[in-house]
């Protein structure tokens, strides 16, 4: 696809502009994962986000190499890959080529406590390995559903402007104007990114979630804020318009479309499109949502970009009260028209896997849809049994294919 | 020893005071963990009633909480779903952990107790806004408590109440005082059942064994022998046999960190002034908690108890798949032997079986101490 292709290329430019950075003398920040985008496209922060590091690592096959590193420096092997991976090339004196060629040396660290222990805690040992300042961003959690309490975006707007002080402190300027051009690009990209879902829907499902990672997820975690996500899905929605409009599926004979809940391995995405010689395609991933936000997109307003980017993160699907999530879920289930639902249960992570049981009882008594659950760490590549998973998988489709 | 003999029954089995008070007519509240503040629902003529596990096998909680969930949560939850805690008319936590969390979304939609509430506390401490926020949401949950229990929560009800339960914090800190002795005069196990047996009675019962009890310890001659003065830190133990363990092997637990004991009485609240306030003041101020942030001010917490009860060696005992301690201790084990006292790293799960397996890793710490 060439959103795809487009999405690649920023992604790499995102990454390349750390290098320069570093380069130039300027001060690279890493940043745990899903803190607002907005404000490093605002503040013109060379920030290196953690989890983005993680997910090219495993991409790569390399998570695993990393994991041993981080358990020999005594972290346990029962910690989540996407952490454990990060620690493991903190620690690291010498790396494999590719990450060579893209980690760089952090002079700044910001933590948040969102959405999970181990975001809040794993950062601390890049502070100790690194011995560099850091700011830690609290996240409240949201257990009132929609709307969200408003002391609790007061609390994360003050937040998110001790961090700006923070990165004042460290010789970056707070331009308002900026700010708020960031937030209404992030709109622009919201708005966009309802468009496209809303082709997504279309049978025959247009796209993949597996092309979802990299042009809706990788723009998402990395790009809101920015020009480049617009484009982005602009491209995407452009293009999604044409196949609908001439009524080209991803496969030609599309009997089943499923949903994926959790991540896929990443060192192996081929998987992703293994039940299409089933006539089954994945036409959702639940990831194509991190950092997205059920949030109406005009409630992002660039007068009050603070406000409304703490608005948008506690609303985030990502927040470890399961409710949203589950009732989020179940409308996908109905509105793209899902046959059944795999659930992957990450080792290590205690956050979304202790949210599939939840979701399993409420698709099938809410939409009467199955799902089945198996364990799969998508980050991790070492305990990874491919025979297993595709057996789960031929078992899942036969199961579906049964009920039609 | 009467005092310590009737503490030490009520925290073998702490069930049986929640389930008096509720024959008494009493409407019950679980809760967990350090940072509910028990004060309220008590104010509100509700029984308090801090959940513990059971040395039991996990049957029915495994199908909806995977195995590599913390094993105390999902021990609770098993309970739950067995019946075994059908005395409970609700459950309070807070914003600690992945696991509390998730035990959270669990009871509300398959306990389905008429209460259920999960306070949204900050996780970073001692700021302006953070006192705001944690004020705000104690107010909820005084709301919400008030509409279950039928009553209104007075500030001066409130403020009696904080009063009760700073007394047993009181008591309990004059406890900890004898085990600063060398040897203490308590063993490990002793201290374990004086504070959860004191945390599950109502407070005015507790209070009345506590100051029985300190006058019982008067004349007292130490119960172990002298040997290495350790530190007991990490994820939560409400069973004895790590603790004894260590005194069987030679050690003197004189000092723990933990959800069981000293992170629930250390700091006291404040009496004077708005309660509400007082209470919101008390967990954001108190780095009690492995979850809670600046990481730097708990160990400084950390340290200081070890240092003031001159412990020579620290043992970081984690549960199985308990996210902040395994963190915690991976990060604090080298701060603490920069600071000169060596520390080991332990992980076991939350059945006593599985803690035998520690037994040749303790010795070892020990003889090297």
């Amino acid at each position: 696809m060439r959103a795809v292709i487009e999405a690649r290329r920023f992604r790499k430019a995102e990454w390349a502009r750390l290098q320069e950075a570093k380069k130039q003398g300027r001060p690279i920040v890493a940043a745990i994962g899903l803190l607002p985008r907005e404000i490093w496209h605002a503040l013109d922060v060379p920030a290196m986000i953690l989890e983005d590091l993680s997910v090219r690592a495993s991409a790569r096959n390399l998570s695993g190499i990393y994991c041993d590193i981080a358990e020999q420096q005594g972290f346990a092997r029962e910690l989540c890959a996407v952490h454990l991976s990060l620690a493991g090339i903190a620690a690291s004196e010498e790396h494999d080529p590719f990450i060579h060629s893209i980690f760089v040396q952090p002079d700044l660290i910001i933590g948040r406590t969102f959405p999970c222990i181990s975001e809040s805690k794993s950062f601390l040992y890049w502070v100790e390995r690194f011995g560099r300042p850091y700011h830690l961003v609290d996240v409240p959690i949201n257990t009132w559903g929609s709307p969200v309490a408003p002391h609790a975006v007061d609390y994360l707007t003050a937040e998110l402007d001790g961090m700006l002080e923070f990165l004042e402190k460290h010789g970056f300027k707070r331009d308002p104007v900026r700010l708020s051009q960031s937030v209404l690009l992030s709109r622009k990209a919201m708005e966009l990114w309802q468009e496209v879902e809303k082709l997504r829907k279309v049978v025959p499902s247009p796209m993949t979630a597996g092309e979802a990672l990299s042009c809706i997820a990788n723009p998402m975690m990395l790009l809101l804020g920015s020009e480049a996500a617009v484009r982005i899905f602009l491209t995407l929605r452009d293009e999604l318009a044409e196949r609908v409009k001439a009524g080209h599926g991803v496969i030609p004979n599309e009997k089943l479309r499923l949903l994926l809940v959790g991540i896929p391995p990443l060192y192996n995405l081929t998987l992703m499109s293994y039940p299409e010689r089933f006539g089954a395609v994945v036409v959702k991933s639940d990831l194509d949502f991190l950092g997205g936000s059920p949030m109406p997109p005009e409630m992002l307003l660039p007068e009050q970009p603070l406000h409304s980017l703490a608005r948008k993160l506690i609303s985030d699907l990502i927040n470890p009260c399961s409710s949203s999530k589950v009732d989020y879920t179940v409308g996908m289930v109905k509105e793209y028209h899902i046959d059944g639902v795999i659930g992957l249960n990450k080792r290590g992570c205690r956050n979304f896997p202790a949210t599939l049981r939840l979701i399993k009882d409420a698709v099938q008594r809410e939409a009467g849809v199955p799902m089945t659950i198996f364990d799969l760490d998508g980050i991790d590549p070492r305990e990874y049994d491919e025979s297993q998973v595709v057996s789960h998988i031929d078992s899942f489709i036969e199961t579906l294919a049964r009920r039609r | 020893m009467q005092a310590l003999q009737t503490l030490r029954e009520v925290a073998r089995q702490p069930q049986r005071v929640a389930r008096e008070a509720k024959a008494g007519g009493k409407k019950v509240l679980g809760y967990r963990c350090v940072y509910v503040p028990e004060e309220i629902p008590d104010a509100a003529g509700v029984t308090p009633f801090p959940v513990f596990g059971t040395p039991e096998a996990i049957a029915l909680a495994d199908s909806y909480l995977q195995p590599n969930m913390c094993e105390f949560i999902r021990n609770i939850f098993d309970l739950a779903l067995k019946g075994k805690l059908d005395f409970l008319d609700g459950l309070v936590l807070c914003n600690t952990c992945d696991a509390v969390r998730k035990l959270f979304d669990h009871w509300k939609t398959y306990v389905q107790t008429p209460f259920c509430y999960l306070i949204a506390n900050p996780q970073k401490q001692s700021t302006d806004t953070g006192y705001r926020y944690q004020y705000e949401e104690l107010r909820r949950f005084k709301e919400a408590v008030e509409g279950f229990a039928g009553t209104t929560i007075t500030d001066e009800s409130l403020r009696q109440s904080i009063r009760t339960h700073n007394e047993t914090r009181s008591l309990l800190r004059q406890v900890y005082e004898l085990r600063k002795q060398d040897p203490p005069l308590l063993s490990g196990e002793e201290a374990l059942s004086i504070v959860m047996g004191s945390i599950a009675l109502p407070k005015d019962r507790s209070n009345a064994l506590l100051r029985q009890l300190l006058s019982e310890l008067l004349g007292r001659q130490p119960p172990v022998k002298p040997g290495p003065r350790i530190m007991v830190t990490g994820s939560i133990i409400d069973n004895p046999t790590l603790l004894n363990m260590v005194e069987e092997l030679g050690g003197s637990v004189v000092i723990d960190d933990l959800c069981s004991t000293t992170r629930t009485f250390w700091h006291p609240v404040e009496e004077d002034g708005d309660p509400l306030g007082a209470l919101a003041h008390h967990t954001i101020e108190n780095p009690v908690c492995a979850c809670m942030h600046p990481a730097e001010a708990r160990f400084d917490y950390m340290l200081s108890l070890a240092r003031e009860y001159n412990a020579q060696g620290i043992i970081y005992f984690n549960l199985m798949y308990c996210d902040p301690f395994l963190y915690e201790g991976t990060l604090f084990k080298k701060k603490f032997e920069e600071q000169g006292i060596p520390t080991t790293v332990l992980q076991a799960e939350h059945t006593s079986s599985s803690m035998g397996q520690l037994r040749t890793r303790v010795q070892a710490f020990l003889e090297m101490l």
